[in-house]
């Protein structure tokens, strides 16, 4: 009987939805901070910290 | 005392210069090494999970394959084994590709903190320079902070997204599972396995792949919502419904074909049961022929199916049509099914009769054997009249030579109809939800005998009913009303095969009982002057 070792196509669909997934997650982050300028109130707060 | 100048100056340059680098390196850098190692932890995270998805270079997770499907997935319900068929992405894979991922992660931290204690243990010297150590303790603390802080998030967010995913997935396949199951419910679909000695029933047969591969359970789930990869790559549908119109359906129990439209048409099963030389062979065959000729007349059509079908198809037309005498029925071993494709309007179904030689209703053990008896939709019941004493005993003297003509039964009818209702209610048989039809055969013999007398070609269920009575056979009578659901009786003469041009059958035409179980078990033939008459 026939044998296939190679994955189903749609395992590389459901693999690139989560890697955009993880990538619009990641830029809304990045936009978030820069919107906020959380960024540099951390470096505010760390450096009166010290 | 020199020595001694020259060490508290040297301590005292070694304090200045950290406490230059302290003031002027450390303190300055500090946020932003903060910052930027826990972006790094962020980043390297996502890097790492997204080069284990796409499978760059060695970061890619092992496939989940067909053969490890049974480790990974949850048994279900069945008595096999999951079949032999790619799992779907969400629920193989993607655990396999998250746990390989976070194993990439906390290699790639633990060799980091690897490092940074093998370089302090080699050359321990180093840590003389600690105001500068101290920003890379903390950039590699902040880094793995960092990083677990943003994991947590990142595989909460996948998980969730993952588990919405499952639900909808489920959702779909029970879903389709549903529609599927209902729309064959409601056309009281059944496969039933037609091979001698096994006649398993059930709604949901397995499917063969081309392959040679058997699929016991088709329908939608872990392996597929509306298709499902088999392990050798081919696509099989995921409903019985479609899977009945490609692939070859195979029995659960024997792993043997079963009839092309199984578990998608209207599945029938009507033993036919009696003593032996009754008749039933010649009810059955003869049966099939009107049949086949009524549905003819009334727009639909009577096909044979598989070989067998269609080689005791031709035989029942031969034998009908040239008179001639039918064969013993083989008593070495329970019969097979034989099998005809009913469509009358927009009704299709599948009809098995099953005709087992007479011994077999001799006896409780021989009777055990015969398991299609048990998922019957309802049963025919053949008294040969000739075999009831009453009628024997009336064919003395001149009249002898007509009963030997007539190859009486050799068991009385009323010890065959005993034995076999016994064996059915032991096994738990709900015979009270089944019809019985009662043929009383040979009616081209009978009729114009002495003990015919009281019936005729017309007579209806209550004339033959009272007929039975009056010759001795009211026990099999009271048995039968009472076991039965409901019982009819009919006259039947194996001659009397045509349908007029209107398509009306003779009133003892062997279809008869055939057209009234057929109605009663989701087959009606509806034509004006088609109907079974009662």
């Amino acid at each position: 009987m026939k044998t296939s070792t190679s994955p189903p196509p749609h395992y590389l669909a459901f693999r690139i939805s989560l890697v955009l997934l993880l990538l619009a997650a990641l830029a809304a982050t990045a936009f978030w901070i820069a919107r906020t300028d959380v960024l540099g109130e951390i470096l505010a707060f760390l450096g009166a910290a010290w | 005392m020199p020595l001694l100048i020259a060490v508290v100056v040297g301590i005292a340059i070694y304090g200045w210069l950290c406490y230059l680098a302290m003031v002027y390196v450390v303190v300055p850098l500090l946020p932003y090494v903060v910052v930027g190692s826990g972006g790094v932890g962020v980043l390297l995270l996502v890097g790492v999970l997204a080069g284990t998805l796409l499978g760059v270079g060695t970061l890619g997770a092992s496939t989940v394959t067909p053969s490890e499907v049974r480790e990974r997935l949850p048994g279900g319900r069945s008595k096999f084994e999951r079949d032999s068929a790619w799992p779907n992405y969400l629920f193989g894979q993607s655990r396999t590709d998250l746990g390989t991922a976070i194993e990439h992660t906390n290699r790639v931290v633990s060799r980091m903190w690897a490092a940074l204690v093998k370089v302090i243990q080699n050359e321990p010297l180093v840590l003389a320079a600690w105001p500068l150590w101290l920003l890379v303790l903390t950039a590699t603390l902040t880094l793995t902070t960092g990083l677990a802080v943003a994991g947590v998030l990142v595989y909460a967010l996948l998980g969730l997204v993952l588990a919405t995913m499952w639900l909808a997935w489920l959702a779909a396949a029970g879903l389709l599972r549903g529609v599927d199951l209902g729309v064959r419910m409601s056309r009281r679909a059944q496969a039933t396995c037609h091979h001698s000695e096994c006649n398993y029933r059930t709604r949901l047969p397995a499917y063969l792949c081309r392959c040679g591969r058997t699929h016991h359970d088709i329908r939608a789930g872990r392996l597929g919502a509306f298709v499902r990869r088999c392990e050798c790559d081919r696509l099989l549908p995921t409903t019985v419904l479609m899977a009945a119109a490609g692939l070859v359906p195979v029995c659960q129990k024997c792993d043997r074909p079963l009839r092309a439209g199984a578990a998608v048409l209207t599945d029938i099963v009507v033993p036919v049961f009696g003593p032996s030389s009754a008749g039933k062979t010649r009810l059955v065959l003869a049966g099939m022929v009107a049949l086949g000729r009524h549905l003819t007349a009334a727009g639909g059509a009577l096909q044979p199916v598989g070989p067998e079908s269609e080689a005791t198809y031709r035989e029942a037309t031969t034998v009908v049509e040239s008179r001639a005498q039918t064969t013993k029925t083989d008593a070495a071993r329970p019969p097979a099914g034989i099998t005809v494709r009913l469509s009358a309007g927009k009704r299709r179904a599948l009809l098995h009769m099953f005709d087992a030689a007479g011994e077999f209703f001799a006896n409780r053990e021989q009777n055990s054997q015969l398991t299609f008896l048990d998922d019957a939709q309802g049963l025919m019941f053949v008294v040969d009249p000739f075999s009831i004493p009453a009628v024997a005993d009336d064919l003395s003297g001149v009249l002898a030579p007509r009963l030997a003509a007539a190859q009486p039964a050799r068991d009385e009818p009323e010890q065959s109809y005993l034995v076999t209702a016994q064996r059915l209610r032991d096994q738990g048989v709900t015979l009270d939800r089944k019809p019985l039809a009662v043929a009383v055969v040979k009616a081209d013999l009978l009729l114009g005998l002495p003990p015919a007398e009281g019936l005729s070609p017309d007579s209806g269920s209550a004339e033959v009913e009272s007929w039975l009575r009056e010759r001795g056979l009211d026990n099999m009578v009271e048995g039968a009303s009472r076991d039965f659901d409901v019982v009819r009786y009919f006259l039947v003469s194996s001659l009397d095969i045509a349908s007029d041009p209107g398509g009306t059958v003779g009133a003892t035409s062997p279809a008869q009982p055939l057209l009234w179980l057929l109605g009663r078990s989701g087959m009606p033939i509806r034509k004006p002057g088609l109907v079974a008459t009662s």
